[in-house]
């Protein structure tokens, strides 16, 4: 299974809502170009990750994981804003 | 070590400190990067508007300045290049800097289907750990 690479809230919108019926989802924030390591977080809905969405910058990037298949880049959803 | 037009003598990562020490996950490359993301410790801006900088990103914790000597990270294999910030501080975005290894490395690490963020996470990372100066 490939990632999926995803930019506009129009789309994450449904992606994130399909992979948070396999939660809890692991959220890693990278900080692109900002000398710093990402954030994680665990997430047991979808409520929870958009709070935590709302309070990063556009240019951060995000990684998402259902803890229930956590092989590199399986069903990874990479949200770049 | 040039860069930015001016010299540079040290340069900063903005890490979480426990108990004094920044964790060694705090140096590593995830897949996909090519460098660490570091910023020149110049006068302005200053290592606090750095800080600031990335927490309006929206990084949590304690953060502090993890600083090291260019020639420092020269002797470790690395090279500093300027690259543009992606903080929402322009002025800080224009100190960014990546170490990397030198081409000829990643070219060698490419035939040999070893990926650059394996190669330093592995070999470098503690030991960047190690030797940050942390400044509170």
């Amino acid at each position: 299974m490939k990632p999926t690479i995803i930019s506009s809230d129009a789309e994450s919108s449904e992606t994130v809502s399909a992979l948070f019926e396999k939660a809890p989802v692991l959220v890693e924030v990278r900080f692109p170009g900002m000398g710093t390591s990402p954030d994680w977080y665990l997430c047991e809905d979808e409520r929870e990750f958009r709070a935590i969405r709302e309070r990063l910058a556009p240019s951060v990037e995000l990684h998402l994981r259902s803890v229930w298949d956590l092989k590199p880049s399986a069903n990874e959803v990479t949200i770049r804003t | 070590m040039e860069g930015h037009g001016m010299r540079i003598d040290d340069v900063l990562r903005v890490v979480a400190v426990r108990r004094g020490k920044p964790r060694t996950a705090e140096f590593t490359l995830r897949p996909g990067e090519r460098g660490l993301s570091l910023f020149a410790l110049v006068d302005l801006p200053t290592v606090e508007s750095i800080i600031a900088a990335v927490q309006v990103a929206g990084k949590r914790g304690e953060l502090a300045a993890a600083v090291f000597g260019a020639d420092d990270l020269r002797k470790l294999g690395l090279r500093l290049i300027p690259t543009l910030g992606g903080t929402p501080d322009e002025t800080v975005n224009a100190v960014h800097l990546e170490a990397r290894f030198p081409r000829w490395r990643e070219w060698l690490l490419r035939l040999r289907g070893r990926p650059i963020h394996q190669e330093f996470n592995e070999r470098l990372s503690a030991r960047l750990a190690e030797i940050a100066s942390i400044l509170e």
